[in-house]
């Protein structure tokens, strides 16, 4: 059976979401960094070719920030990203550390040739001939771009390991079904969010008139034309995804269709004006334009990461791992054996609760819900449920992977799907001093029959439409 | 354990093991820099100084001008034993973060607010302000550092004792001695003091070497001074932390595992010693007394980190957790990494070659303007 981790409860945030806060700001400033290299080698060439007065001046700013930003910021919520995830689901980290250790060993050796080309650059290039420093950008935006290229391989293998499911080659696993479609939408990103910045930073630069920063703009805006291929990319994503993920994000999750349509709006009128405005027409944007379209081109890059974590589900590692760290195979186990035979951690305030059957059922739902829900806050079971009757309760738990395709089955005992039951009502009411414990066997044994109807296996999304072409066969 | 480390581990475990420390080191390396630089300049400005130009504050200068760089590849550096702590000590690492919670998150923004503030501390602007302030920032900077070695080192501690897992998670409390948590930073933070010295003394003995006048460099007294009570520090520390530990510890520490690296820790800090002496001696920073300072620093460093590993391997089931890194050891990829790190550390070398090739003629102006006089 797996390592069972303590796990800690975030009030009203659910543990998913503080793993979002922190991978969409890293994330952001990340690609940033990437689609910075592949700007900043444009601007040095325009500015040795002499085909822009004032590009030299531009690529000094524009390193200053992205020193700033991307080197600390970036570089620091990199560490924080890996602090959360373990926060949140340290089976999953395990894995994804475990079976892809030495690409990440290499992802690093390509941080170490980002900073110290990077910072041979930023500290000497009032010193540097135009060769030189040409040549030490030209390094900073590939190891840039490699370490976007490696990390890349590791977090889609999340989402669609492919053949590593039969083979376990790494490689196998690294050049997933959507490792291609991601990295270059990613790539692509990264020289929008590059160009989206040049536009602010252009602005800021106070000493250019007015002409000196329309020109800087519009080369920037050459970045902006790989958006064309955005739709493209986007819908060769979309093909390669599991089709229950591509079902959840295409309307079968609200919220998750909802952030994919802020992602897809948001990019869509980035990539409109862009074209249209700024590499069609040439025109100059402000300062305070730029930084508008900017924070849109954030707020994409939050829908997409959520979508990214969201469409999943009910896997962290499909096929190898669900999101509550219970592994496929070990529910029919855990069925038998209950889930909390090696969980050695007490409750937090133990004496608050009225009864041993609640304490049961709060240790279940912090081991197999609480990654996904609150209590009270986000997401929260004691208001999800809280039109339903008990039996409702008990059988909607028991066939929790039918109740929704993107939850795991539940992989526990009648018991502790009874426990459950009392510890979210007792909850949903307002947590009374005493609480009847429910013994019923009748119930349990109903709950028995129900979860072995449920089978162990996860849901499937498409069971109504099998179910009408069995109908129709009949 | 009856074979000097490595021996007597498995294959796929000395491997593991030892790319943790050798990564480890370098993370200190850098770490030690800044953590020791942050705390000199804190004692400088306290001081009174540090508003005048390079001649008169050249330590100072070179610590303010280089800590960021530093900070990043410590920070950098650190992420490689970040990576083999997961192999090697996955469950435990993972537990002492989960436990400590909310006081492990806070380590990051710290870290950010601290980088923020070394920039703040390198740019001219600060050295224009008014006393208490010059020393708030400063004061705030390299307490930040220490905050973050404080919070590793309960970290490392806590993932060391897993009977009081439940204890801690139900409670909250941490149920350290004090005196031991003291005894442990105060080996970090003199040995800190160490290494920074040998790096300052490469970075001012290039100065040297490159300018004619050489009153721009420090005293090679104060960085000698600095080093050895550092190490003193350090090693009675490290004396008294080893006595409060229990027998298994201290029989693994002066055992056959690692006997043979507190010697070499120790033979690191005499020639270290040796390597200031002369110096000290000659008023000079000269090649052959840094070059033994280096080496005796690195040999140190990684004998204390096999030491720390043996205290750490005494208090943790450590052959159970011989086949997860045996498995851990079937997976690919290792070839990729090794061509890429050789590649790359090439390439790194290249960088600095070009730096120093593809340089005009200019000499960077390291001055910070006089404090205004009210
Ligand atoms: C300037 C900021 C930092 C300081 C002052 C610092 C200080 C320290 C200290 C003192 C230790 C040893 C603790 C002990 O043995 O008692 C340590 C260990 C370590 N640090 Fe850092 N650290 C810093 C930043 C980082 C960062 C950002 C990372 C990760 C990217 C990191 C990774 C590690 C690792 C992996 C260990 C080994 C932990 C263990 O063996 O249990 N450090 N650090």
């Amino acid at each position: 059976m797996s390592d069972v981790y303590p796990i800690n409860d975030y009030g009203p945030l659910m543990p998913g979401l503080v793993m979002a806060g922190v991978a969409i700001v890293h994330v952001f400033l990340a690609q940033f960094a990437v689609g910075g290299g592949i700007l900043l080698c444009y601007f040095q060439w325009l500015a040795m070719t002499g085909r822009e007065p004032h590009a030299r001046r531009f690529v000094e700013g524009y390193f200053k920030l992205l020193v700033l930003m991307s080197f600390v910021i970036g570089a620091l919520t990199g560490v924080g990203i890996w602090f959360t995830a373990i926060q949140v689901s340290p089976a999953t980290i395990g894995a994804m550390v475990d079976n892809f250790h030495w690409l990440w060993a290499t992802e690093w050796t390509f941080f170490c040739l980002e900073i110290v080309s990077g910072y041979c650059f930023y500290r000497y290039h009032s010193r540097l001939n135009d060769h030189t420093a040409m040549t030490l950008l030209a390094i900073y935006a590939i190891a840039s771009w490699m370490s976007l290229f490696v990390i890349n391989g590791i977090l889609s293998w999340q989402l669609t390991p492919g053949r590593w499911l039969e083979t376990r080659n790494v490689f196998d696993g690294f050049f997933n079904p959507s490792f291609w479609p991601s990295l270059l939408f990613r790539t692509v990103v990264s020289m929008t969010l590059s160009a989206l910045a040049a536009c602010v930073v252009t602005n800021m630069m106070g000493s250019l008139d007015r002409e000196a920063r329309t020109s800087l703009i519009n080369r920037a805006a050459h970045l902006l034309i790989p958006m064309v291929l955005m739709p493209f990319l986007g819908v060769w994503f979309l093909a390669v995804m599991p089709a229950d993920s591509r079902s959840w994000v295409l309307g079968g999750s609200p919220a998750m269709m909802l952030f994919f349509s802020i992602s897809i709006g948001s990019s869509m009128a980035i990539g409109a004006y862009a074209l249209i405005g700024m590499v069609l027409q040439r025109l100059y944007i402000n300062g305070a334009t730029s930084s508008l379209m900017l924070m849109l081109a954030f707020g994409a890059t939050a829908g997409g990461e959520f979508v990214r974590e969201g469409s999943r589900k009910p896997y962290s590692i499909r096929h190898l791992l669900y999101s509550n760290s219970i592994k496929p195979d070990e529910v029919a186990l855990l069925r038998e054996v209950g889930c909390l035979g090696n969980d050695r951690y007490g409750l937090r305030q133990d004496a608050q609760y009225p009864n041993d059957q609640v304490r049961i059922g709060a240790k279940v739902f912090r081991r197999q819900c609480s990654v996904c829900h609150t209590v009270h806050g986000t997401n929260a079971v004691a208001e999800l449920t809280g039109s339903w009757d008990e039996n409702q309760m008990r059988i909607n738990f028991a066939k929790l992977q039918h109740t929704k395709p993107f939850m795991p089955p539940f992989a526990g005992t009648a018991v502790e799907v009874e426990s459950l039951v009392q510890f979210i009502n007792w909850s949903g009411s307002m947590r009374p001093d005493s609480w009847p414990a429910s013994e019923n066997p009748q119930t349990l044994a109903q709950i028995a029959d129900w979860l072995s109807e449920a089978g162990t296996a996860p849901g499937d999304f498409a069971q109504n439409r099998k179910r009408t072409t069995s109908r129709q066969h009949e | 354990m009856n074979a000097i480390f490595p021996f007597g581990l498995p294959h796929p475990t000395a491997v593991y093991v030892n790319l943790f420390l050798l990564t480890f080191v370098l993370h200190q390396t850098f770490m030690h820099y800044v953590l020791a630089g942050s705390l000199y300049l804190t004692w400088a400005t306290i001081r009174q100084g540090c508003t005048t130009h390079l001649i008169e504050q050249p330590l100072a200068a070179t610590l303010r001008d280089w800590m960021p760089f530093l900070l990043s590849a410590a920070i950098t550096a650190g992420v490689a034993p970040l990576l083999f702590i997961q192999i090697v000590y996955q469950y435990q690492f993972y537990t002492a973060n989960l436990l400590l919670w909310w006081r492990w998150g806070v380590v990051v923004p710290v870290l950010i607010v601290a980088f923020y503030l070394l920039y703040l501390i390198k740019s001219r602007m600060l050295w224009t302000w008014p006393y208490a302030v010059r020393v708030a920032v400063v004061l705030a900077t390299s307490s930040s550092f220490v905050f973050v070695g404080f919070c590793w080192t309960i970290n490392h501690l806590l993932a060391n004792s897993e009977a009081n897992w439940p204890d801690i998670y139900t409670t909250g409390r941490l149920p350290f001695s004090v005196v031991a948590v003291i005894l442990r930073m105060l080996v970090w933070i003199g040995g800190s003091f160490a290494t920074m010295s040998v790096i300052v003394g490469w970075q001012l003995n290039y100065r040297q070497s490159h300018h004619s006048d050489s009153s721009t460099v420090a005293g090679p007294r104060e960085l000698a001074g600095m080093s050895i009570c550092g190490l003193v520090t350090a090693m009675l520390a490290a004396a008294g932390y080893v006595a409060l530990s229990g027998a298994a510890p201290r029989s693994l520490v002066f055992g056959t595992f690692s006997l043979p690296y507190v010697l070499l820790a120790i033979s690191g800090a005499i020639l270290q010693t040796i390597g200031w002496s002369l110096q000290w001696r000659s008023n000079r920073l000269e090649v052959f007394g840094l070059s033994l300072s280096t080496i005796g620093s690195l040999m140190t460093l990684f004998g204390v980190s096999v030491i720390r590993e043996a205290i750490r391997i005494s208090a943790v089931d450590f052959a159970g957790l011989y086949p997860r890194h045996t498995e851990a050891a079937n997976v690919g990829g290792f070839g990729v990494f090794v061509v890429v790190a050789v590649a790359v550390t090439l390439v790194i070398a290249w960088c600095v070659r070009l730096v120093s090739t593809g340089m005009h003629d200019v000499d960077k102006d390291y001055s910070i303007p006089e404090r205004p006089t009210a």
